[in-house]
């Protein structure tokens, strides 16, 4: 591989495109082209590229070009990201222009967040398409670490090393290698998670809906946000578009959990998109000077104050958590006999058993899935909760009690010692707030 | 007197931020004190079997748990951890930024005049419970609170921006080419700390082109001629060691079937104090050729004590609060002459692969700076370099190392020696 001293970014006003060119230009120290509709776009972009990394001394190194000037950067660079909108037909064309004037050494990389890579790699002629991959930054990359490596079938193997080192030394990417399918490891299992829970919502809606199954999954249960909050922050048209992709395009076992629910749909609709929108399952208002917390009721379709809802095993857990006793902690969900605990125990069961189903078939091991939840969600790995809920075999026990399939990576352990293995290098503890 | 060992410890990862994840201070402790005994071997068993026997006690170092969370008397606090340590001797040390060093200079003193066999020391520091202007204000009281720190944000960058001025002044530096040392410094301590899988900043972007833009959007002066880029960054954050004396290493040793010549234990130490406003300490080092004379002192005693000097040295751990903090320790050290620190900066001395590197952990720019633990945390990291543990950050056969922490503007001065 060429050392990578010229990257072109087409897209480069997009969140990823500026994101992504702030961490080139500053880890990488590399000249970056930032190609936009126009001008001022990518200008723009250069701008938010520097505060992504908060450092003005990257601008010299970021040149802002148009598509009029793609072949011109694409001709002189050692890797060209496309980070065009998530449209197939879209990074299509721009494929086919790409191929025109890349040489034989350019790397060529899509930021898709789940579209084939190998159907992408087929606008270049053949002895191209070794050099294309899937570069599956996570959202905004200057905090959130992970880098998704897709392979398609005609992907160079020993070209995938070397861009894989450069990714991890150079850019300081956690980088995990993931197989070309639907969402591909990280927003397979992130997506299947936020929308079994929004179909959790859906049935519990006499019991509250979105803000009764938030508080429940909140961030106690091991994630920096509320799963339903997620969306919002994700755009509800992006988690349609996420979901249905896997939904249409793959023979998931849980494929029924990827189903949208018809609220989402009429939220969208109505342009409730999220907080891009000003709302979407939640909406803020001020009353009074004071900003008041308002949600989507699943049963009425209208909007209401959201809920403070408290419940004994969740509160005591929190507690514990404040004073950094996480086995006790869980010991106190393990024992609660209440429907709201059996709710949280079922989605985490769900989230241990989905993510171990990925091993083997989109990631290599274990330790990928958990690096992909931690650096890419902010989630506490799924592997831990195994060791949470007593080891292995109590794990595999309330597998089959809730109804969760046993995947193989656990029945077929030996080794009877902790089962999440990475404490050295990624301290689980950070991700269970007690709150 | 009897020889110090160490056995082991732990840090807590300085990137956390445990206001965020809702924790406080007995879970942060809870947390060091479990990864610093898994680290080690000891079981909660053996602190009671040590205890019957009155051979252990505890030192805890932390600056101001009173204004950052509501909280004293930390010494008692083990207690809330583990029921092994009901009746253990513990107290709280402080002496500002050195208070995980006093803690340590008392846990030292228990094991070498054959009080206790075995010390547990931890320095502890929860900073983001308050806003960083709030924050600042109670760092101004490790100065003279009412004449260097009442009323004026931020105190501690603006002292060290007067010992900046101060070094280029005393040695007639050209400015621009010091300013070019101390960022320099920056980029290298930066650097490490993307070696040390717990540095505060090992995500961080930092480099020369930047560190050099002092005074643009993203890099404000913060301290006279010191900017963002010059500045340690406050975190919560705090480390753990095992001490024991020559006995119990034994008893450690044979159980654990390891060669007592391979163990870690200290060899010297120095603490000297200097006149506590950063103007006296000027006054009264006029004629002194080193810049912080107390500190250069203090250094002395240590190699006096260690019967080592510079050359011995495999590398620095220093207090690098600011980079004008470490640009004055590279003399104090005995590196080069005094005002001729540039010389080791330009030349790669102080570098990773240098002769004489510093901060090989990313010091307290890169790896972070809770300061009550910031002493504890040097003085593991010179165990992990002495015993080959310091992973991605090691430096190959390194035999002896030595730390500088300071409290204050280097008003508090402790250098503590490591070697095998």
């Amino acid at each position: 591989m060429n050392e990578i001293r010229i990257v072109t970014i087409i897209g480069s006003n997009g969140a990823m495109g500026s994101s992504v060119a702030g961490i080139i230009a500053s880890f990488g120290c590399a000249t970056v082209f930032m190609i936009a509709r126009t001008i001022e776009k990518a200008e723009e972009s250069i701008v938010a590229a520097m505060q992504t990394v908060r450092s003005e001394s990257i601008r010299d190194r970021m040149v802002a070009k148009t598509y009029d000037d793609l072949g011109e950067c694409v001709s002189k660079s050692d890797w060209v990201f496309e980070s065009v909108a998530e449209n197939f037909e879209l990074k299509l064309t721009i494929n086919h222009r790409i191929a025109q004037y890349c040489s034989a050494t350019t790397i060529i990389s899509t930021g898709t967040s789940g579209l084939s890579v190998k159907k992408l790699s087929e606008a270049f002629p053949l002895e191209l398409r070794s050099n294309y991959f899937g570069t599956h930054f996570y959202n905004p990359p200057y905090r959130m670490t992970l880098c998704e490596l897709v392979m398609s079938d005609y992907s160079a193997k020993p070209l995938s090393v070397e861009l894989k080192t450069y990714l991890e030394r150079i850019l300081l990417r956690k980088v995990v290698l993931v197989i070309d399918c639907p969402a591909f490891a990280g927003n397979r299992v992130g997506f299947q998670f936020i929308n079994e829970a929004l179909l959790k919502a859906e049935v519990e809606m006499n019991r509250g809906g979105v803000d009764y199954i938030d508080s429940l999954l909140g961030s106690y249960t091991g994630r920096a946000m509320p799963p339903l909050k997620t969306i919002d922050f994700v755009g509800l048209d992006i988690h349609k578009a996420i979901v249905e992709n896997v939904y249409n395009n793959s023979s998931d076992s849980l494929k029924k959990t990827f189903v949208l629910p018809k609220f989402i749909d009429e939220l969208i609709n109505a342009g409730n998109m999220g907080v891009k929108t000003g709302g979407g399952l939640y909406k803020y208002d001020m009353v009074g000077g004071v900003k008041k917390q308002y949600v989507y009721d699943i049963k009425t379709s209208q909007y209401r104050l959201a809920k403070n809802y408290s419940f004994k095993f969740a509160d005591d857990m929190k507690e514990l958590l404040q004073s950094s006793e996480y086995e006790k902690a869980y010991t106190v969900l393990l024992e609660d006999r209440s429907y709201e605990a059996s709710i949280i125990k079922h989605s985490i069961l769900r989230y241990v058993s989905y993510s171990l189903m990925m091993v083997g078939t989109v990631v290599k091991t274990k330790d990928d899935i958990d690096v992909v939840m931690m650096a890419g969600y902010n989630w506490s790995p799924p592997s831990v909760f195994v060791d949470l809920f007593g080891g292995v075999d109590n794990t595999i026990d309330l597998m089959r009690e809730y109804g969760v399939d046993t995947p193989s990576v656990l029945t077929g352990v030996v080794d009877r010692g902790p089962f999440y293995t990475l404490q050295d290098s990624f301290d689980y503890r950070r991700y269970f707030r007690s709150k | 007197m009897n020889r110090v060992y160490i056995i082991g410890g732990d840090q807590t990862d300085f990137e956390r931020n445990w206001h965020k994840e809702g924790k406080n201070f007995v879970g942060m402790l809870r947390e060091v004190v479990v990864d610093t005994l898994s680290r080690t071997g000891l079981s909660f068993k053996n602190i009671s079997d040590l205890n019957r026997e009155n051979r252990i006690a505890a030192f805890i170092g932390n600056f101001d748990g009173e204004q950052y969370f509501n909280q004293g008397h930390l010494g008692s606090f083990l207690t809330e951890i583990d029921d092994s340590f009901f009746g253990v001797p513990s107290a709280r040390y402080e002496a500002a930024c050195a208070s995980g060093s006093v803690a340590l200079d008392s846990a030292i003193t228990k094991i070498s005049s054959g009080v206790y066999d075995v010390s547990l020391v931890v320095g502890i520091e929860l900073m983001k419970t308050v806003d960083a202007k709030t924050g600042g204000n109670f760092l101004g009281t490790a100065a003279f609170y009412d004449k260097e720190a009442k009323g004026i944000d931020f105190p501690f960058p603006k002292i060290f921006g007067h010992l900046a001025d101060e070094i280029v002044r005393k040695y007639s530096l050209n400015e621009s080419r010091f300013l070019d040392n101390l960022a320099e410094i920056s980029c290298i301590n930066y650097e490490n700390g993307k070696k040390n899988p717990k540095a505060q900043t090992r995500n961080w972007f930092m480099g020369k082109g930047h560190a050099c833009r002092r005074g643009d959007n993203s890099n404000i002066l913060v301290g006279g001629k010191l900017a963002v880029s010059d500045c340690s960054q406050i975190t919560d954050g705090a480390a753990g060691v095992v001490l024991c004396s020559s006995r119990y290493a034994l008893e450690y040793c044979k159980y654990r079937n390891l060669e007592i010549n391979k163990m870690p234990y200290v060899k010297g130490w120095g603490h000297r104090v200097a006149p506590v406003t950063f103007r006296r300490k000027i006054e009264e080092s006029e004629d002194c050729s080193y810049i912080l004379k107390w500190t250069r002192q203090a250094v002395l005693d240590a190699y006096r004590r260690a019967s080592l000097g510079v050359d011995n040295i495999d590398l620095f751990e220093t207090h690098d609060c600011f980079t004008s903090s470490e640009y004055a320790a590279i003399s104090a050290f005995g590196v080069t002459e005094p005002g001729e620190e540039y010389k080791a900066i330009e030349n790669g001395v102080i570098a990773f692969d240098g002769i004489k590197p510093i901060n090989p952990s990313g010091g307290l720019i890169g790896c972070g700076h809770p300061v009550g633990a910031s002493g504890v945390r040097m003085f593991l990291d010179l165990y992990k370099q002495i015993s080959g543990k310091a992973g991605g950050y090691q430096v190959p056969s390194a035999m002896n190392a030595l730390m500088l922490n300071i409290g204050g503007s280097a008003t508090t001065n402790y250098v503590f020696i490591v070697g095998r």
